[in-house]
């Protein structure tokens, strides 16, 4: 079992998978909390029309995808402060727009066709040294949000208005959540892939909810399960030779059901 | 002088549907201003203006003569009911202190005094024994109680109420109203509320809100403000029944039997 530690490429997916469990352990219980589970899955797959773009240009694909979800990003930002009672159409739009402009746009790129599963379940053979780099910029970026920012964060998710009359600048905070949201997604595309993303966002949060009362706790409890499903799940995938998006995500759901049905048991009992 | 509240032709609509038309009115400092009128009037959306959480489409809000959100510590809001779920994970004692954001140096994090504060409020409001739970463990009107005492721990000079009342049982609504009452000796209290009965002896005046507003400078509910309030009824009777028990304070003025503005 030790001597896949000894292969770079899992050494390298091990390593993302450090990265992204406390990105995810972060920004996850901020969106379960806010209700923001719709608009990252919009983010994510509109992802894909990023990494088309890339590919029609030649250019990083993670790279890419940063620039175009972070103005996809944005403009969803500024749909659901203005117009709230349309978000989650405009959310519907954008999630199909971005998911077939990225195909079309790979459709007419010239060369090799790209493999299309790898972005879409993730990939743990495809992570360079470079992006590991994005990884650690990211966390820190994410780290340093909430640091100085935990206070406000906490009370613009509680109740926006009274955090408002308290000085909060409520609509910047949101901006940057949206753009770590979406930073978090593209980071998370590598080792689930962009449809899986989700589960790790809302899973470990919602499992960790339930035993905490502060939102900090319940971070670090996701920073934890975060990383006992990614590991495992790698861990399960080389061994087994399946997709390890999939199987991380299918880790994650035994865990989900594991924690519903001790409850369930509990209360019962 | 100074008023705490000053409005002038201040007009709101929503989706071009009108919903607050020429308010204008003036509040002195330390008045007790309880706001009525039927659900679906406007009273929150006058109450959030008030705040600066909402913009007028025409007109002036001015509190202590500036705009409402120049102040981050002379307003504490208690807001409607609001239900975030079981789970949040939040606790009363972090709840109350976000009453103190506005004041706190943010890296330094609660100061002695700030955690004070938060003490005195909790107890104030008989909560000192669940500080530690987490809100979604707590009942209703324990609920609003937490929510009262962070907007206690602003340490405001107005306090601002909307529908406090909804979550208590009867008992802790009269405590509430003698707390308000209490608090009136130090702030300008504004009171939003449907129900009449949550009037009590302390309130110096009286606003009627259903698009239009009608301030009454007396505790008083006349057959104006009925009508104001709640259209006028057949025949010239009183549309509302209005039964109070265990206030008897308070006194509504006999309805005329005719049509008095006509």
């Amino acid at each position: 079992m030790l001597e896949v530690l000894q292969l770079q490429f899992f050494q390298h997916a091990l390593i993302a998978g450090i990265f992204v469990s406390i990105a995810c352990g972060i920004i996850g219980p901020l969106v379960v909390i806010n209700r923001m589970t719709f608009i990252s899955g919009g983010i994510a797959h509109a992802a894909y029309g990023g990494i088309g773009l890339a590919f029609f240009l030649g250019i990083s694909p993670i790279l890419g995808a940063i620039g175009f979800t972070l103005v996809i990003a944005f403009v969803l930002a500024a749909i659901s402060i203005k117009r709230k009672e349309r978000t989650d159409t405009f959310i519907g739009v954008i999630w199909a727009v971005g998911m077939a402009f990225g195909v079309i746009l790979i459709d007419l790129s010239p060369g090799y066709n790209m493999d299309l599963m790898s972005f879409l379940f993730g990939s743990i053979l495809v992570i360079p040294t470079s992006d590991l780099y994005i990884m650690l910029v990211l966390d820190i970026l994410i780290l340093l949000f909430i640091g100085f920012n935990y206070r406000e964060l906490l009370a613009m998710s509680y109740d926006d208005e009274f955090a408002t009359t308290m000085g909060v600048p409520v609509n910047v905070l949101y901006f940057i959540l949206i753009a770590l949201i979406a930073l978090t997604v593209i980071v998370t595309i590598r080792l689930v892939g962009l449809i899986l993303v989700i589960a790790l966002l809302t899973i470990p949060p919602y499992i960790s909810e339930y035993y905490s009362r502060s939102l900090i706790k319940m971070m670090g409890l996701s920073i934890v399960f975060n990383l006992i499903f990614i590991v495992a799940g790698l861990y399960f995938a080389y061994a087994l030779d399946i997709t390890s998006g999939a199987t991380i995500i299918a880790t994650a759901s035994v865990g989900f059901f594991l924690n519903f049905f001790w409850n369930w048991a509990r209360q019962r009992i | 002088m100074s008023y705490a509240f000053e409005m002038r032709d201040v007009c709101f609509s929503y989706n071009s549907v009108p919903v607050l038309e020429g308010i204008s009115f003036e509040l002195p400092e330390k008045e007790y201003l309880a706001i009525i009128g039927p659900n679906g009037g406007g009273k929150t959306t006058l109450a959030k203006l008030m705040l600066g959480l909402m913009e007028p489409d025409k007109g002036e809000v001015k509190v202590f003569g500036k705009p409402p959100l120049e102040f981050k510590t002379r307003i504490g809001y208690v807001p409607q009911y609001i239900d975030m779920g079981k789970g949040f994970p939040i606790s009363v004692y972090d709840v109350v202190m976000m009453g103190r954001l506005g004041r706190m140096n943010r890296l330094k994090g609660p100061s002695e005094e700030d955690k004070a504060v938060v003490d005195g409020k909790l107890e104030l409001l008989g909560l000192q024994d669940c500080r530690k739970s987490k809100m979604g463990e707590l009942s209703g009107g324990q609920r609003q109680r937490v929510l009262i005492a962070r907007a206690l721990a602003v340490e405001p000079d107005i306090l601002i109420l909307d529908e406090p009342t909804s979550g208590a049982d009867s008992p802790m609504q009269v405590k509430l109203l003698d707390v308000l009452g209490e608090l009136n000796d130090t702030m300008t209290i504004v009171l939003v509320t449907h129900d009449f009965s949550v009037i009590s002896k302390n309130v110096t005046s009286v606003a009627c809100v259903n698009r239009t507003m009608h301030l009454h400078k007396s505790p008083e509910i006349t057959k104006d403000m009925l009508d104001v309030a709640y259209g006028k009824g057949m025949d010239g009777q009183c549309p509302v029944e209005l039964i109070a028990h265990g206030i008897p304070h308070r006194v509504f003025p006999e309805h005329e039997n005719k049509e008095s503005d006509a």
